[in-house]
């Protein structure tokens, strides 16, 4: 009965995952911070507690994130990319492409039928296109991150945000509110702006079907209905999983395969 | 300009200074041929620049695209290339002063987002560091972006300038074409210069220029072995053999520096690294900082065998029974083989299918595709790239950066886009065969 777990240190949010038999029983999401090794270890022991198991118990860990290398008690460090290939292949077998949006940048992923990654495309040069733009956005419009969702399915038709980049796009939100415009309206625009982002993004890669969204912006249906909307394809959902802690499932798995020296994964820097 | 106002410019200093400390520490390196053959090429050339400018011998001005057999046919007289400063900078000396010509260039008015290879021609023109010419020969190769640099160099040389004008199509009514203004290039030169282009010494250097040509044909195809036993950063080295040296006993003694050094590295079976993956480099080198290809190789088993500026295609030899063969094989080899020149012009067809031929040539696992950030050549045709890879099933990785200034993409950027590629993608997808 191997013990595995995943730690995945993102731009905003860090995540954990204990793995029993190949059965995520410990979960862990909360907000990263300026001290990532803190952060990693708080996080896993959070999520040892959850799965009521000590780490001496636990055989492999990998690292994964943007702070991966941070997570100093991991046994191997996994990018992201591959993580959340594995994850969501590990969910649903018959997803082909992985969009996984945080805090800090957008991927699209292409997997094959056995979960390799085939290829990828990334936004991680701009805000545009990530939590980080909705994060922005809300601030500035002063509401909740979490409201947004109810605001884009309020009344009214979209605005159009004609400002791709997060710094214009600011000042253009506050043009709107101070030309009183309703606020379900600029949501509206700006999701609708996220999505057009991700959608190019996604058909750089051929948009092959199954299609399934990851990371933190994936739980927000409003950011999910006009994506699909976009890109004329439904998503398809975890059902029940937290699509925010797939990355660190797939940390998870890839632990487990290391045991099982099942592993075709390098670790990073090393071919 | 005499020979003490050129080696007193802080420019030029750093290049006179750098260049045999470099040749110093490859010269003890029995392995490295061909990188000590190009400093001992550049360090000749250097110095026939400066006793040119002791004689006071005419200098001829010319761009990127243009092969120097006419000017070294006229006898006394210098061929030097607008890039050269610039180049020198980024491959040996003191890359802030290959920036300096970038921002130079800029605060004279050429738009930001032009290509870096014009600007630092025209940068270097600014700073007043070549001798001044007799005339100038300016030619809309190796991509039409040259234009640019090609007027600037018109307007600030205050010198004759003849212009070639490429046509559009990949046939041979452009080659007899280009042919016909060489023809006419001939009296121009003999004009400004004051000097007789005799045919015999042309056949000589095309002779010469052949032999060039038949040494990087050869090496090429040694470079097609697995693994591969010659540094990567060597691939890119084609295009300044022939903008430079092409024609000169110094062109045809690099070009046979590394074909040896590949011949006698590879029958003897030996590698300085554990090769794993390779890839055909498309666009632009990382000429800022060619380091980088020796990382690649040391940490990642990453070979670049060949890449773009690299690959000088196989059509044809000069013919020179006669001045007529003469100028159009020159022709062909300035629009049909020079490195760019042949992919940068027409449909991009050509550039498509000489891209899949050095993948499947020289057994790529991947395309690497640097695409040049000011270049419509690279990114309009992307698409069509990508699609090819696809029914090739190859991996391609494309990034955007600038060959001349680090400062667009950096070094650490380029390291983790191809680290990234090479760990995530191609890698494990060997490892599954």
């Amino acid at each position: 009965m191997p013990i595995v777990a995943a730690v995945d240190i993102g731009s905003t949010a860090s995540k954990a995952v204990i793995l029993i038999d190949g059965n995520p029983v410990g979960q862990v999401v909360g907000p990263s911070s300026t001290n990532p090794k803190r952060t990693a270890r708080e996080i896993y022991e959070r999520a040892l507690v959850g799965a009521d198991v000590r780490a001496s118990d636990v055989e492999f860990v990998v690292g994964t994130g943007y702070g991966r290398t941070q997570v100093e008690f991991a046994d191997r460090n996994i990018s992201e990319i591959t993580c959340h290939g594995r994850g969501a292949h590990f969910l649903l077998p018959s997803v082909r492409t992985v969009i996984d949006i945080g805090g800090q940048d957008t991927k699209a992923i292409c997997i094959d039928e056995q979960g390799n990654l085939l290829d990828f495309a990334m936004n991680d040069k701009c805000a545009a296109g990530t939590g980080r733009f909705l994060e922005a956005m809300a601030r500035s419009m002063e509401i909740p991150l979490e409201a947004m969702e109810d605001y884009y399915f309020g009344e009214g038709e979209p605005c159009a945000i004609t400002s791709m980049c997060s710094v214009f796009a600011e000042s253009e939100v506050i043009n709107l509110i101070n030309d009183g415009l309703e606020l379900p309206r600029i949501v509206k625009g700006l999701v609708l702006s996220l999505a057009a982002r991700v959608a190019s993004l996604t058909r750089r890669l051929g948009l092959v079907e199954d299609i399934v969204m990851t990371g933190g912006v994936a739980k927000n249906r409003g950011v999910q209905e006009a994506i699909e909307n976009k890109l004329k394809v439904r998503v398809k959902n975890f059902h029940g999983f937290d699509p925010q802690i797939v990355g660190a499932l797939g940390g998870a798995l890839i632990a487990a395969d290391f045991i099982a020296d099942k592993a075709s994964v390098p670790q990073d820097g090393k071919s | 300009m005499t020979r003490e106002e050129i080696i007193n410019t802080p420019e030029w200093r750093e290049i006179f200074r750098s260049l045999p400390v470099l040749q110093g520490f490859f010269a003890g390196d029995p392995d490295s041929h061909g990188f000590h053959a190009l400093l001992h090429g550049l360090a000749v050339y250097l110095e026939k620049m400066l006793h040119h400018v002791d004689h006071h011998n005419p200098f001829v001005w010319h761009n990127l695209g243009f092969n120097p057999e006419l000017t070294y046919a006229l006898g006394d007289v210098c061929p030097l290339a607008i890039e050269t400063a610039g180049v020198l900078h980024n491959l040996l000396g003191d890359i802030n002063v290959s920036l300096d010509f970038i921002d130079g260039a800029q605060s004279a008015g050429i738009p930001a987002d032009c290509c870096s290879a014009d600007k630092i021609a025209i940068g270097a023109i600014q700073k007043g560091l070549y001798p001044q010419p007799a005339c100038t020969v300016g030619i809309n190769t190796p991509c039409d972006a040259q234009v640019l640099s090609t007027q600037v160099m018109q307007e600030l040389a205050e010198a004759p300038f003849f212009a070639i004008d490429v046509p559009y199509y990949h046939n041979d009514e452009t080659i007899r074409h280009v042919a016909a203004q060489l023809k006419d290039l001939v009296p121009f030169l003999e004009e400004h210069t004051g000097r007789r282009l005799d045919y015999d010494r042309l056949r000589e250097v095309c002779e010469v220029s052949n032999q060039t040509t038949e040494a990087l044909w050869e090496w090429l195809e040694w470079r097609k072995q697995v693994p591969l036993t010659q540094s990567s950063k060597l691939a890119a080295f084609t295009l300044m053999v022939q903008v430079l040296f092409t024609g000169s006993p110094e062109g045809r003694d690099i070009a046979r520096a590394l074909l040896r050094e590949a011949r006698e590295r590879t029958e003897r079976a030996e590698r300085f690294f554990e090769e794993r993956v390779r890839a055909v480099w498309y666009q632009d080198a990382v000429w800022t900082d060619m380091q980088i290809y020796d990382w690649f190789e040391r940490d990642l088993g990453l070979t670049v065998p060949v890449d773009v500026f690299g690959y000088y295609a196989n059509e044809g030899l000069i013919d020179t029974k006669t001045p007529e063969t003469m100028l159009y094989g020159l022709a062909r080899k300035i629009v049909a083989c020079h490195p760019m020149a042949r992919q940068f012009r027409s449909d991009i067809d050509i550039y498509v299918r000489d891209f899949m031929h050095l993948v499947e040539g020289w057994n790529a696992d991947c395309c690497i595709f640097a695409g040049h950030i000011a270049c419509k050549h690279a990114w309009g045709g992307i698409g069509l790239f990508k699609e090819a890879c696809r029914r090739a099933d190859i991996p391609l990785l494309i990034f955007e950066f600038d060959m001349f200034d680090p400062r667009v993409t950096p070094y650490e950027d380029v390291y983790f886009e191809v680290e990234r590629f090479v760990n995530e993608i191609v890698y494990p997808r060997k490892l599954r065969g």
